[in-house]
Order: structure tokens, then sequence, then C-alpha cells
């Protein structure tokens, strides 16, 4: 059970760091959060931190759980899946037919 | 974008990268569809086996007992002399049976050809399986395309593997907003901007698998298509130079006749001298002679390195004659060929190549259509023969190669054992239905290639599969599960959900088709997306 | 494809803009083939010369051999896609396939005996 947790651990902070990550993006901002202001410049060096101790976090799981070689490369792996995710994730969330405004 | 970033990337630089990133994505397109696609099944090669080998599925062999005593001697020895039925034995190996493939797999080369079979762990040799497989024909179109003679499969895929590296950086080159459009899939409005997204992020979002796999798969068969190195050390012997690098050893067969040792003895040495961990092969060459050599090598499950560790022992006294560890530069060879091969026993890492192996497909796909769409925005009123080529070769690479592979499975649970040489008349099979689905593409794109009929194809076939499937086998979905067949379950369930998304796909083509012609390319690659 | 559709793309309308409005056929075989077989001629310089220089260092043969090689598949598509990126094809010709002969020509020269 605890293989599962750790599988869920990591790749569930990798979307996490994505997700802030995406926040500072204009584009999603906008469509997400506030269309008539560009993200505070103070949130985005904060969510920019969160996301690399997020990234970290989850990188210290991978390695911890399933040693070097196999936590680097679910590591890696993981970062694609999870940016993948919050991409499908935001197109879901700012469709046009969502959000009004057909860019 | 600051302008230090404008400086390392110049305009001029993009614009030079456009066209060969381009052409030769037009060019090997179709090709590397086909690598990424057979390489993505060929992470699944066990269980797709399983799958068209009934007699070998937990079913019908039982599963391995971890436990139980097994011995070369009394278990392999045997079926070898079943397989070689009195004529000269030469050499011989045999995949021991693990998890995944719950029967052994033998070759017997004798002085009146070569023979192979299957047989149970305890020894009991199982009828003809009448089928390449994965293991004999996905995987070795993956990285050979079946044209061995010279090794030309093997440069073929190398220089276009060359090109889908040279592609990617290219791709990083000419793309000029990769974080402001980092997320970005716009999957309504302009189908070429959708087309455009998709490729992009599959390109830059799992950009570290790509070069990963594109450069370890050259780094395999380094030796064979960059030979230089061992031309100017080695005089050209790439034997000599594998001898020395992994700690391989041949010697010729001497003619004088003399019995085997015994071999259990040398597989507990073998598992003594790895510190723990199983034998994967064994192999006898020049059995039965008095320079044979026994081979173990060990299974490479719980590491990410290639490096089987292989163990020499002399065939007649049962002494060691080898156990080379290699250099740290040859061990890093191995542990870049064990990224690619992926060997090691862990599930989550299996399903992600196989899905990014897919996103290949998908990024290739959507670079293709890409081509396409702009094409036709570019020349609306003329659509010429170069944009029918590439259209036909797009088709035919993407729903014709799922045709071709679902046809052969259909055809692996359709022909009746006793066909001659029916392994050969189900490869013929594979071909004939590419041929026929490219053929079909060429004569019927017109304003579009023909997507929504061969998409029905695809779920036809799909869906006929899970079905014959359980008609000549009788293993439903819920025979499986009781019986804990994974493997099976796995293959039906995606074949299932193939089946689902292309219907899904074929319908919502054949609708829009009378209202926005061209529109639906986009739904396409997501059904590459799945299988 | 054939010659026809790789010059329409470089005299049509071309997404490269001013950078390189019309490029001759020839020009562009040159490029091609600067690519294709002047990268792999340096690519196989690198290793044989590499090699040689690594057992000169005191590697082991079969340790140089993979490292030459494994450096030279390394920098093979960049040196690729290099060919098309520089000014004028002749210079990447020169570049790549001397470069290449140069080291091959220095890898003989070493020539180290069999191990």
């Amino acid at each position: 059970m605890s293989d599962a947790w750790a599988m869920v651990t990591v790749f569930g902070l990798c979307g996490l760091a994505f997700a802030g990550l995406a926040l500072t993006v204009g584009r999603h901002w906008g469509d997400l959060v506030d269309r008539r202001r560009d993200p505070p410049r103070r949130l985005v060096t904060r969510l920019r931190l969160a996301a690399a101790l997020c990234l970290a976090a989850a990188l210290s799981v991978a390695v911890r759980h399933q040693g070097v070689g196999f936590g680097l490369l679910l590591w890696t792996l993981a970062l694609s899946v999870a940016a993948l995710s919050v991409a499908a994730g935001i197109t879901a969330m700012s469709r046009p037919d969502r959000t009004a405004d057909p860019r | 974008m600051s302008t230090k970033k404008r400086t390392l990337i110049s305009p001029a630089l993009r614009a030079a990268m456009l066209w060969p990133h381009t052409w030769a994505g037009v060019t090997l397109g179709g090709l590397l569809m086909l690598i990424f696609f057979m390489g993505s099944l060929a992470v699944f090669a066990d269980e797709i086996d399983r799958w068209m080998m009934p007699d070998t599925r937990i079913g019908a062999v039982g599963a391995p007992a971890p436990d139980a005593p097994f011995s070369l001697d009394r278990h392999v020895l045997p079926v070898v002399e079943q397989l070689a039925a009195g004529r000269g034995l030469r050499d011989w190996y045999a995949k021991l049976p693990d998890a995944r493939r719950p029967a052994m797999a033998l070759r017997v080369r004798t002085d009146g050809g070569v023979s192979g079979g299957m047989a149970t762990a305890d020894g009991r040799l199982l009828p003809p399986v009448g089928t390449l497989g994965a293991t004999s024909f996905f995987y070795p179109l993956h990285y050979s395309l079946h044209l061995r003679a010279g090794f030309v499969g093997y440069w073929i895929v190398s220089f276009a593997t060359v090109a889908m590296l040279a592609g990617l950086i290219s791709g990083i080159i000419i793309h000029a907003r990769i974080f402001k459009d980092f997320f970005t899939f716009r999957s309504w409005g302009q189908l070429r901007r959708s087309l455009l997204d998709l490729h992009n992020l599959t390109g830059v979002l799992v950009l570290p698998f790509h070069l990963m796999i594109s450069f370890t798969g050259i780094v395999i068969i380094l030796p064979m298509v960059l030979p230089a190195g061992v031309n100017a050390l080695y005089d050209g012997d790439v034997q000599r130079f594998y001898d020395d690098a992994l700690g391989n050893y041949s010697r010729p067969r001497s003619g004088t006749p003399a019995p085997l040792a015994p071999l259990d003895p040398m597989l507990a040495e073998a598992k003594r001298l790895w510190g723990g961990g199983e034998a994967a092969v064994v192999f006898v060459i020049n059995a039965g002679d008095a320079a044979s050599v026994v081979r173990l090598n060990r299974d490479t499950g719980d590491r990410l390195s290639l490096d089987v560790e292989p163990i020499f022992f002399d065939g007649v006294t049962g002494a060691l004659l080898k156990h080379q560890r290699p250099g740290p530069v040859v061990a890093t060879h191995r542990l870049l060929s064990g990224l690619h091969f992926a060997a090691f026993d862990h599930w989550p890492l299996r399903w992600l190549y196989f899905l990014f192996g897919l996103s290949g497909c998908a990024l290739i796909g959507t670079g293709l259509l890409y081509w396409l769409e702009k094409r036709r925005v570019a020349d609306t009123a003329v659509v010429g023969l170069g944009w029918r080529s590439v259209g036909a070769l797009a088709c035919g690479s993407i729903t014709g190669l799922l045709i071709a592979t679902l046809a052969m499975m259909a055809a692996n649970r359709l022909l009746p054992a006793d066909v001659p040489s029916r392994e050969l008349v189900e490869a013929g099979l594979f071909f004939l239905a590419w041929i026929g689905s490219a053929i079909h593409a060429a004569i019927r794109t017109r304003r579009d290639p023909p997507w929504a009929a061969q998409c029905s194809a695809v779920a036809a076939l799909a869906g006929a599969c899970v079905g014959l499937n359980w008609l000549t086998t009788g293993e439903h979905p819920l025979r499986a599960i009781a019986l804990g067949d994974w493997p099976v379950l796995g293959v039906d369930a995606v074949l299932a959900l193939t089946a689902w998304t292309a219907w899904r796909v074929a319908r919502r083509l054949s609708h829009r088709q009378s209202h926005r012609p061209g529109a639906s390319a986009l739904t396409m690659t997501e059904a590459t997306d799945h299988v | 494809m054939g010659a026809k559709t790789v010059r329409r793309a470089g005299t049509g309308r071309s997404p490269s803009g001013g950078a390189r409005p019309s490029r001759p056929a020839w020009t562009t075989a040159a490029r091609v083939t600067a690519a294709v077989f002047g990268a792999y001629g340096f690519a196989w310089g690198l290793a044989a010369f590499g090699a040689e220089l690594g057992v000169l260092i005191g590697l082991a043969p079969a340790e140089a051999v993979t490292a030459a090689s494994l450096l030279s598949l390394l920098i093979l598509p960049m040196t690729a896609l290099w060919a098309f990126a520089v000014p004028r094809a002749a210079i990447g010709w020169a570049v790549l396939g001397g470069g290449g002969i140069v080291m091959m020509a220095a890898s003989r020269l070493i020539g180290i005996p069999l191990p």
C-alpha cells in the first residue's frame, strides 16, 4: 500500500507544482482568475517558490522510495504527466463556452 | 522574453531551423510513426504474446510457483532433446520462465536447422504457438523493420532516429514562446492552431522522454551503426569488441565429442557470483563438444541497467571461464541501453513508457496533420499531388498502421492451428492489410484522407479482436479476473478502449464532414492517443 | 519526396521570411547532403580519433571506443542541424567534411595496434 501512496504523493506534488506555475502564466491567470489584471508580482514569486519546493519534495519522495535510479526516472516522467494533466485541466476550464471569450 | 534569450536564438537561426524540421518530419514522419508505435507495443510485448499464444497463458500452464524447485538438468534439458529430435545439437538457449512469461522459450540450432518452442516450468513441451507474436514480430519491426540482411533495417531506423533527435532540437529552437505556451492547448477555434498547440504540447512537455528514448535507442546498436571506434581499435571486429566490452566469451568448436556437465551447480555458482538475483537465460554453445561453453545471463528486473552480468562456464568440466564486470563507460552504455529497453520490473514505469511512446506518435501525427492543414490554407484552390501524397502517407501511417496491427491480431485468433507456416501467414496479413489501407488512403484522398472510413475499420477490428479472444479461448474478462490473468485482461481492455474511441471518432467525423470539411483531423490525433 | 516538392518549399511562400528568400535546388541539396553525410563523416572521425586518443590517455580500448562513440552520437544531431544554420552551405561542408577527414587521418596516424 505504501507503494501506491508514494506514487500518489509524487504525482500529486508534481501536479500541484505545475498548477502553481500555470497560474503565473498571463494567459491562464487571465482565463482562470482575473482577466483585467496581470498576476501580482509577489504572488508570482511565491507561486514559483512553492512550485520549486513541491518539485523538490516530489523528487525526494521518489528517490527515497524507489532508489536513485528508479526515483529520478519516475520523477522525470511524472513531471511530464503532471504538466500534461495541468494543460488538460486548463483546456477544460478555459473553453470559450465557459469563459465566454473566444480568443 | 528577455533580450538575452533573443540573442541566444536569433530569428535567423529560428528561420533556418524551420526547413529541416518541416521536411525531416514530412519525409520521415510515417517511418517514425511506425517506430514509435511498435516501440510502444514492445513495452507490453510479453502481455501481447500471452494474448496471441493462448497455450502459454496462466490459465493453461499455471502460475509459476516461486518456491518450486526448478532444475536446468531435469526441466530444461529434456525439452532441448525433444526439440532436437535426434539431430546433432549445435547450440541452444532457453529463456527461463518468469512472472510475465510463465512458460520458458527455447531455441535450438541443430545440424538439420533451427527449431523453437515453449515449455512449462516443469518441462512439458507445449504445442507450437503458430505465431511470431509481439516479441518476434512487432518488436523486431520496431528496431530492424525485419530487414536484417546487412543490418539495412538498423541503419534506416537509426537514420530516422537521428532525424527525430534533430527534429526535437530544432523544434525547441523554432518554438518562440515555450514558456508562454507551456500549458496551452486551445481545442476550440481554428483546427490549424489546435493541431499546433497539441504538437507543441506533446513536444515540449514530454521532451525529456522523447530525447531520452531517441538517444538511447541508437546507443544500443551504436557499435553497429557507428563502427568508427571499433574499426580503429579492433580492426572492425565487432565480436571481439563485444567480448572485451561486455565480458562475452567465445571459442570455436573443437570437433571432439564430450558430454555436458550438470548445469544446476553452474546455476548455483552463478547466483553466488551475482550476489543474489535470478538467472534469465541459459545458453549452451558448441553443445556436446569438448569446447562447449555455458553462458548464464542475470535477470535485470531489479535494476535500470541492462547489464546482464554474463557468466561463462566450461561445458565439460563446469569450471568458471569468465565473469568480467564492465568498466565505468561501458556500464554507462548499459545503463542508457537499459533506460530504453525498460526490462525492469516496474509497472507504473512500464505504463508511462507505453503512454509516452504513444505521445511520440501523437507528436509526429500532429506534425504531419499541421503541415497538411497549413498547406491547405496556403493553396486553397489546388490540392496538388504532393499534398495528396502526404495526406495518404499520414493516413496510412496513423489509421493504416492500426488496421494492420489489429488485422494481424484478429487473424491470430481466426486462423486454424494447422495452417501451414501459420506465423508467416499472419505476418503476411499484417503487410497486406497495411498495403491495402495505404492504397485505400491514396485512392480516396481528395480534399481529405479517408479518416472516417479507416476509423470505422479500426473500431470494427478492435472490437472483433475482443470478441474473438472470448469465442476462441473462452477467456472473457470475468474469467480473466477470476484467473488473475492480468496480461490478457489488459490487452482486451486496451483493445476495447481503442474500439470505443475509434468508433466515436468515426461517428464525429462523418457527422462533421457535412458541416465543416476537414475540421475533424484533430480528433484523429486523439484517437492515436489510445493505441 | 522528389526534388520538385523540395524546391517548392524553398521558392514558394516560404515561412522563413526574408532570411533566405529563394534557394536554388543545388544549395538545398548541398545543405541536405552536408547534414546527412557531412555530419556522419564528422561523427565517424570524432569516434575514431576519440577512441585512439582515449587509449593514449590510458583508457581501456573498449572504454575508449564507447566513450568516443557516445560523444559522437551526442553531437551528431547538432552538427546536422548546424549544416542548415551556417550562412553558406560550403562552410558547412568544409567544416564537417574537412573536420571528419582530418580526424580520420589523425586517428590513422596515431594507429594504435590491436590490443
